[in-house]
Formats: structure tokens, sequence, C-alpha cells
């Protein structure tokens, strides 16, 4: 220990003229600070930035020069045996080195900053940092990192080796290594976790340069071929163990499965047999795991893609749609919501037959719909209709839309229906409501219908050709081509809904109490269902002419909001008009329509919904029998 | 054994990728002698110096000093030796007295007198820096410091290179005064065979890194003698005379015998019917040359 | 005082020992003076001490030396004369030597001679200038 501490202070009285050098620089703020131009801008500011600029230019020059220096230009000069000719062990003469060249530098540093922070620290600790000690910190372990990757540097260099080549290529490999390792932690958003890796592979391989040195001077000693040998193997060997723990730790966080997850947010297809889950895998930080499972079997696949979007389902529920990032890595670099993203559609019926479309979407807030026989798939953006044909990746037609589009859906396979929302003047509210039509055949645009005043679409029968509108607090049952009203009925919808039978069902929040309201296909009120207290809240038919789910919410605003509490569920008798069964504080996670098509789904008896209680635990919950289960296996 | 020997290198060799520059050399070194290694420019000297202060790892073999392992000891073994190194390698920025001062912090026993008492003799002066003394003082400096520490061995790689003559001298005269003073084990590696002469009790000759060449001084010397015919053609085969070269001049025949020694010279000279030679002794620099210097590779 | 060639050929121990015969001879040291010791010998001389004492030591076998325990070195008071026929034949021995280097390098019989009678002349000057 003492030889170590002689052979740094020794190593420091060599270096002392350094800290002459730092005392000059030390002046320069000082300097600056009094010509003439420093009457307009400030002094304090001058002398704050000077010292800020000259100590850390200073600082980082120095720690390249004696990293450069510390160990390989005596090697290089055969200075070294100068050590190993005295009893002093390998690990005195590298600790004390080492410690030698850093506090020079940090010696160096403070010569410099201490005198212009003193001075200037009004100015200072405001402006550049709130914490000056984390600040300074955070020069010095720079300086430290590259000292040590000077040292690195010049042992390869200077022992001019054909070895050096070997390193370079071993660099390109742990660099783009590292890179492959972190980059699907960054696609899933699990930037703390991705952070947390970083560091630890840095810390990790800071450690493997300082063993390394260490080891170079231990089993090299004066020879620097073999020193460089030394180096070059216990380094790579070291990163490589760094780098391959780094990967199977990935490896691990992304081996998590659906059973491994906390559901935090789970989306139900329309037909009740899949859903996307997604949520914090238990021990990987925060990543988040994104699956499409299969509810009857519960088998699963991942979803990283989704994160961009959240999947959705097609209104028939038989597909998937997804929209990954065009260039990951460009997406990784730059801002996430600004890359293009590449268009996924998914066959649920047929798992694996995911393909990429080769579609590219400019942004996130772009409108996708998907043809029935899912051959098809419409995308609006930025004011452009396009029609692409997916089996040939081929693009159909386009056309620019005259108003943002509302929502829109395939009438036929080659004819894409648009509702807009007549907008007159930027800024104000819409004043109407219009439908086109896009003919893929003919290429054509044709305005088909309008209404004015606004009328919101809630949704159009399952065949595409009735719409039931909500206009001025009345619900309108309209063309769902022209728009054109058939008749209305007298009621306030907060959601509406074509039975199976033709008949309407309606539910109204008036004077926040919510009741189902029933009439038949002609507008003639059959029966009203008085719910209880509620502000929110939707409704799906779930067996034909017979049972409908109604699920209300006291006090909330959004389907999806994440708290389960105020959701009630009530299953309500078509026939005898009663509620079958009632569950509070439990929210629905099942889409009532597909998010991408208006048009209802052709009934399929769904009884099983994925449901989240108080506590935010899932499950899949049985609307007949009130029976709970887990979500999947 | 292992008393008695305070160097041993044990099959050494040291490759520098394909070269082979020390091949597979064992050698002991008796305490108290003054061991001299000798050898052309690259037959592997530096390096096998190197691996016996424990500076290198030999491809292959161990050198052992005191009876430890010098590479896994090196750090404790240096405190019993002193060495001079081929090239000076302490720090240029350095005063004399700043080095003996840290040299006293390293050391377990330090003689900062010895070294201010040499010094002196010399005319240099502690406060010079090391960096701006001439080679023969650096190499003077070296030696202070190498002995310092009343080495029980002394390492002397090429001590004399690039000294003039009066600087040599007093080299020597440094390392003399230090073997009548306490009769340290010296290795010695030099190209000034002259100065070696009267120096060593035991030589070893390497070429391209194979030892040719080991043993007492005073024996080499007994055994290789220049012998000189007034004939043109000798018998020399003849009675187990062994010669290192034998050339022919105007009439005359020259031969340097290997393994002279009176008896088998005079079998010789009966069974090859000479009557008249003239046999004269080699000097150091001669017999190295006949073993060292027999061709010169292209 | 002599001085030690080390380019000489012949081994250094040889020429101290021939040296310290040589100065008995001469005279420059008589029986019961002391020699210098081992080490300012050594010193003196350039060479390794193990040298010097070996010489010495030779010399002290031949009783041209006498050791007085913890005292010192000193010239023997009568140096042993060799015995007759040993010394005929190690001067045969020499004059052998002599003649071969004489023939070798082409110099006649008179010259040899000549020059022999040369160097014993000088030889015996010098040593009664010293003395």
């Amino acid at each position: 220990m003492t030889r170590t501490l002689s052979i740094a202070a020794r190593e420091i009285r060599e270096r002392s003229f350094v800290f002459a050098a730092a005392g000059i620089m030390a002046v320069i703020p000082f300097a600056s600070a009094l010509l003439p131009y420093a009457r307009t801008t400030g002094r304090t500011q001058i002398i704050s930035v000077g010292g800020l600029i000259v100590s850390i230019g200073f600082t980082f020059a120095l720690a390249l020069v004696l990293g450069g220096s510390f160990v390989g230009r005596e090697l290089a000069e055969r200075r070294l045996s100068f050590y190993f000719s005295k009893p002093v062990s390998s690990s005195a003469i590298w600790f004390g080195k080492l410690a030698g060249a850093l506090m020079t530098i940090a010696a160096c540093f403070a010569i410099i900053f201490v005198p212009s922070f003193v001075a200037a620290r009004r100015f200072w600790t405001p402006n550049w940092s709130s914490s000056p000690a984390s600040f300074i910190v955070a020069i010095v372990a720079t300086a430290v990192c590259l000292f040590l990757l000077a040292h690195v540097g010049s042992t390869m260099v200077r022992s001019r080796s054909p070895r050096v080549a070997l390193d370079l290529l071993l660099l390109c490999v742990t660099v783009g290594a590292i890179w492959l390792i972190l980059r699907p932690l960054f696609a899933s958003l699990a930037m703390q976790l991705a952070s947390d890796l970083a560091w630890s592979i840095g810390t990790a391989i800071f450690v493997a340069i300082v063993s390394a040195g260490w080891w170079q001077l231990a089993r090299g000693r004066t020879d620097i071929q073999r020193s460089h040998a030394e180096l070059s193997r216990f380094l790579w060997a070291s990163v490589g163990a760094v780098v391959t723990a780094a990967a199977l730790i990935v490896a691990w966080v992304f081996s998590a499965g659906p059973q491994d997850i906390d559901i935090k947010v789970a989306y139900q297809n329309p037909r009740g047999d899949w859903a996307i889950v997604r949520g914090p895998a238990h021990h990987r930080g925060d990543y988040e795991g994104i699956f499409l499972v299969n509810l009857t079997n519960g088998k699963a696949k991942r979803l990283e893609e989704g994160r961009f979007r959240g999947g959705m389902f097609t209104r028939r529920g038989d597909a998937a749609v997804s929209i990954a990032p065009f260039d990951l890595d460009k997406a990784l670099v730059g801002r996430v919501q600004y890359v293009e993203g590449e268009l996924y559609v998914e066959r649920l019926d047929a798992p694996g037959s995911r393909s990429a479309t080769g579609i590219r979407i400019q942004s996130i807030y772009a409108t996708v719909a998907v043809s029935d026989d899912l051959g098809r798939v419409a995308i609006v953006e930025r004011g452009l209709l396009s029609v692409h044909d997916l089996s040939r990746k081929a693009l159909l037609g386009s056309v620019r839309l005259p108003e943002n589009v509302y929502e829109m859906f395939f009438a036929s396979p080659d004819v894409v229906r648009v509702y807009s929302f007549d907008k007159r003047e930027v800024n104000r509210p819409p004043v109407g409501t219009r439908a086109y039509e896009f003919d893929i055949r003919t290429r054509r645009l044709q305005r088909t219908g309008e209404v004015q005043p606004l009328a919101v679409p809630i949704t159009v029968s399952a065949d595409g050709t009735t719409a039931l509108l909500r206009s001025k607090g009345t619900l309108v049952v309209a063309d769902a081509r022209t728009l054109a009203q058939r008749f209305a009925i007298a009621v306030k919808p907060r959601n509406a809904l074509f039975l199976g039978n033709g008949g309407i069902a309606v539910l109204d929040l008036s004077n926040d109490n919510a009741s189902v309201r029933i009439f038949d296909a002609q507008g003639a009120p059959v029966r009203d269902i008085a719910l209880g207290p509620a502000t929110f809240g939707g409704i799906r038919e779930i067996v034909a002419n017979k049972k409908l789910l109604a699920a209300v919410q006291r006090g909330g605003r959004y389907l999806d909001d994440e708290n389960p509490r105020g959701w009630s569920l009530y299953v309500i008798d078509l026939e005898k008009g009663v509620v079958e069964r009632q569950e509070r504080d439990l929210a629905l996670r099942s889409q009532f329509r597909s998010l991408s098509d208006p048009r209802q789904a052709d009934l399929a008896p769904v009884t099983q919904f994925v449901v989240a209680d108080a506590s935010g635990k899932f499950w899949r919950w049985n609307a007949l029998t009130g029976e709970r289960k887990k979500v999947f296996g | 054994m292992t008393d008695a020997n305070v160097v041993s290198i044990d099959s050494m060799t040291v490759r520098y990728g394909r070269n082979v520059a020390v091949d597979d050399v064992s050698l002991d070194v008796p305490r108290g002698t003054v061991y001299a290694l000798l050898g052309r420019n690259g037959a592997g000297k530096s390096s096998l110096v190197r691996c016996l202060v424990g500076q290198q790892k030999p491809a292959h073999g161990r050198a052992i000093l005191f009876g430890e392992d010098v590479w896994t000891r090196r750090a404790q073994l240096m405190e019993r030796v002193g060495i001079v190194p081929e090239e000076a390698d302490a720090p240029p920025e350095m005063t004399v007295h700043e080095l003996s001062k840290f040299c006293g912090e390293i050391y377990s026993r330090w003689d900062h007198n010895a070294v201010r008492d040499r010094l002196s003799r010399f005319a240099i002066k502690p406060d010079a820096r090391f960096g701006t003394l001439s080679k023969g003082q650096k190499k003077q400096v070296m030696l202070a410091m190498a002995l310092a520490v009343s080495p029980e061995l002394l390492v002397l790689d090429d001590p004399t290179l690039g000294l003039d003559v009066v600087a040599r001298k007093s080299l020597f005269d440094e390392v003399i005064s230090d073997l009548a003073d306490r009769g340290t084990t010296t290795v010695i590696t030099t190209h000034d065979l002259a100065g070696v002469e009267a120096l060593a009790d035991r030589v070893a000759i390497l070429k391209d890194g194979r030892l040719v060449l080991d043993e007492p001084m005073e024996a080499l010397k007994s055994r290789f003698r220049r012998i000189r015919f007034p004939y043109a053609a000798v018998a020399l085969a003849a009675g187990n005379l062994r010669t290192a070269s034998v050339t022919q001049w105007g009439g005359g025949t020259e031969a340097i015998v290997s393994n002279y020694d009176d008896v088998v010279f005079e079998r010789f000279r009966s069974a090859a019917n000479v009557t008249h030679a003239d046999v004269s002794p080699m000097s150091l620099e001669e017999i190295f040359i006949a073993v060292a210097g027999e061709e010169v590779r292209s | 005082m002599f001085d030690i060639n080390a380019s000489d050929a012949a081994p250094i121990w040889q020429q101290i020992e021939n040296g310290m015969r040589r100065m008995i001879a001469l005279g420059a040291l008589n029986p019961g003076d002391a020699v210098p010791s081992v080490r300012d010998l050594a010193r003196t001389l350039r060479v390794n001490p193990n040298t010097v004492a070996r010489a010495y030591q030779r010399l002290t076998d031949r009783g041209v030396f006498s050791v007085r325990r913890g005292d010192g070195t000193y010239v023997a008071d009568q140096p042993v004369q060799p015995k007759k026929a040993e010394r005929n034949e190690k001067l045969r021995d020499a004059a052998m030597q002599y003649a071969g280097v004489a023939i070798s390098l082409g110099a006649s019989e008179q010259d040899a001679i000549a020059e022999l009678e040369n160097s014993f002349g000088r030889m015996v000057k010098e040593s009664r200038r010293k003395s």
C-alpha cells in the first residue's frame, strides 16, 4: 500500500508542470472578462462560461494525453522496467500509476474550475445545473473514461502489432453486439431497463478495463507485445463475458410469456376469442410485454411492434392490425411518433400468418380500415385516402379527401365509404356530416350524402345499409350511403345498436341516470330498463334477441378508463326486460365494436368477457353465469 | 544445490512470434561468481536477462533466483537484486536526489549515503535531472542505485553500451570495488570483451539463442590455443586435436584448437610427426570470435 | 608495479602471477615485504578479486608468498628454487616455443639467438637498476 502511494506520489511529482499549466489556464476566464466587450455581456457570465469551457477542455485533453502515455509511453520507450526492477508488485505499479494520473487530472480540473466557480457562483448555480456536485462528478467520470480508453488505445497502437486489426474488429463486434442487445429493449420502450442495462454494461466494461490494465502489467510487464496481447486477451474475454451476460439477461427479459405479466391493459376482440394483453413483466424493470393471446387455448404471440400502436381488431375480430416502425434504428435514434411505420395484418384464424404489408404509415394518427375478406386495406393519412391490395402488395388507388375523415369502412371490396365532418373554417366546430364513396375500379371519389347540422355516426348495421346517427340530442336512423333520414327517435343516445331482430337498443344517460331503451325496427318504443346512476357507458348484444350487456360508469369519461372502480356490468334479459345480473366495480376490457370499422360485428354468441376488477386484476367473466376464470390458460 | 546457485535457468525458450530468441537454455550462476553472458547482437542476451529478472515471461522454462521462481516472486526477489539495464530507464524528469529518495521508500533497506558518496566521486550533482545527464553519468547513477540495496545479485545488461573508454573504465571500477567489498554475484552481458575478461569467473556464449559455451573463464582460456605450423599441410585430425578453424597461408598453417592440453598436444606431435609449432594462448576476444563469429549470417 | 593487459591472450591470474614473479626477480619486492591485499590489487588492476586471490593462492602454494594468519601476505623469506632437472625442462619447453615462433615467422637462427641475448641483457640490467 505504501509502495502504491509512493508510486502515485512519484507519478504526480513527475508531471507537476501540468499544475502550472492548469494555473495559467485558470486565469483565462478572468482575463477574458476584462476585455472591452465584457461590459455588455456581463463579467460573471463570461467567467462562468469561460471557466466551464477551459476546465472541461483542459481536463479532457489532459485525460487523453495522460491516458495515452502513463503506461504506453514508458512501455514503448522501455522505461517501465524502472518499476519492474524494484520490489513492487504489479498491482502497486498499476494502481499507483493509475491513482497518480487520475489525481493529477482531478487536481488540474479543480485548479481551473474552482476559482471561476467561486467567483461566478451567483450565475453558475441556477444556470448550469441544479446540482454542481453531480455536474462535477459527471465531468470527472467522463475524464476518467477518456483516460482509460486512451490507455487501451495507446497500448494497442504503440505495440505496432497486427493484433490491432483484431482489436478493431472486436471493438466493432462489441459495439454492434451492445446495440443489438439494447435495441429490442428500446423498441419495447423499456427505457429504464435499457438504460440500467447500458449503465451496467458500461460499469462492467469500466471495471474490465481497470482490471485489464492490472492484468496487462502483471502478465506483460515490460514486453510491449505481450503487454498488448495480455491486455487484449483479458479485455476482450471480459467484455465478451459482459456482453454475453447482457445478451442472456435480455433474452430472459423477452422470454416472459403472457403468464409472466401483470395485465394492466387488455382488449378482447369482438368475436371474443382473442385478446391483446399488455402489462409489466415480473422482475423485468419497466419492460411491458404485449401479447396476442388465444383465450380458448392460451397460446400467445409477442407483439412488440404493437407498442407503437396498440394493436386493434377488425370488426369481425378475425384479424389484428398493428403498426411497427419501418426503420427501428431510426425510430430509436429519432423521435418515435414521427417515424414511418409499416402496417401488419395478422389473420387470427391462421396464427403466424402475420404479413408485413410493405405499406408505409407516416404517423400513428392514420385511420385504417380492412375489408371483410381481409384482402384490402384503406388508409387515410394527411388527407389522402389510399387503398392497397394486401396479397399483391399493390396500391389500387388513392384520392385526396376534402376533409378530415371521421370513420370509414369497405362497403364492398371495391368501395370505401367515408364519413367526414364538414369544417367550413379551421378552428371552428364542424357544421355538418358528409358521406363519400371511393370506387377503386373507377378511382373516383363521390359525395353520396350530406346532413346538417352535425350528426355523429354511432354505428352502421352489419350489412352496411343503415346508420344510427346522434344529432342534436335525438337518434336518427338514416341511409348509411346518403345519410338521408328515415326516421328519428326522441331519445338522447349515449350509445345505440341494431339488435339481431332489427330492433334498436339505446343507452340513455340523461340526467346522469342510465337506462336501456328498446325500440322496434320502426322506432316504436318497446320497453325501458332503468339501471341506476351513470355518466358514461356502452352496450352490446350478447345472445341474439335475448341478452344485452351494458357497461356503465359513474363519473367516468372514457371507455378504456384505467380504473375499474365505478364501473358496473348489467346483463339484461331483452324478452323479460329485467336485469338478470349486476356486477359492481367490474370493468369491461372488451371492445364494443371495432376501432377501425363503424359497422356492427356479425353476431356470434359471445358470453365470456375480459374484465378487470377493482383491485386491477383481470378475469374472464361469464356473463350468463357470473363465473370468473383466469384470463387464459 | 539451490543454495549454491544464485541464478538457475531451466530450459528456457523465448519466442517473438515465430522468431526464437532464446532456444532451450539452461545455466547456473553459483554464488559469488561473475558470470559473463556473451553473444553477438540479436543472440538473445537481452531477452534472457529480462526473463532472468522476471520482467518477461519465457515461452517455456523458467528462471530461479535464490531458489524461487522469479516470474511469480519478482516483487519479493527484487529486494535482493540490483539491475543496471541496457537503456537507462529512470524517469528523465526526476533529479538524482529524488530518485534516491523514491528508491528509499520502495526498498526496505537503502543506503542513501552510499549513493551520495558514489555519485560525488563522479561529480554528479544531486539536484541534476536524470534526463540531463550524460550517458556515462546515467549509467553511473543506475549502478549507484543498483548497489545501494547491497544486492546479493547484480545484473548488468550491457552496462558499457555507448560509453567512451574513460566512462567504461570508471563503471567497471565501481563494479570491481563492489566485488572487492562484498563479493556480489554478478551477471553481466557485454560486448566489451577486454573489459570483462579481467572481471568474469565464468563465461557463457549465446549464439542464435542457443548456449554454445558455458564454463569457467580459466578453463576456457586454457583449452583454446592458436597453433602456427611452418608447414602447408598438417594432419590435424591425428591425436584427437579438435580444431575450431584452420587457415592456410603462404606455406604455413594456422589452427585454432579448442581442446588443447599438453598431453593431447604431445600425442598429436608424435602422431603427426610435427617438430615445429608455435602455440600461443588466446584472448577472450579471439576465443569469442572463433566460437560466435564462425560464419557471418547473410 | 606491473599492469594487466586485459586483451593479452594469457589468463589474468597468470599475468598477475608472472608480474609478481617478475617484481621479485627485479627486486621491486624483497623477501619479507608485504604484498598488496587482494582487494587493493583487484581495485588497482581493475580485475575480479577472485582472480587476484587465485594468483596469490598459486604463489603461496609454490612458496613464493607466505601468509601470516590475520596479518596479510608477504614475500616468502627464501624463494624456493626449482630443482635443477625441473628447471632444465621448463627452459627447454620455453626454448622450443621460442624456436617455433621464430621458425614460423621465418627468422634465421642467428637473428633468434641475438634477440634472446638482447632480452636477457635488458632483463638483468633492469633488475640491477631496481635494486
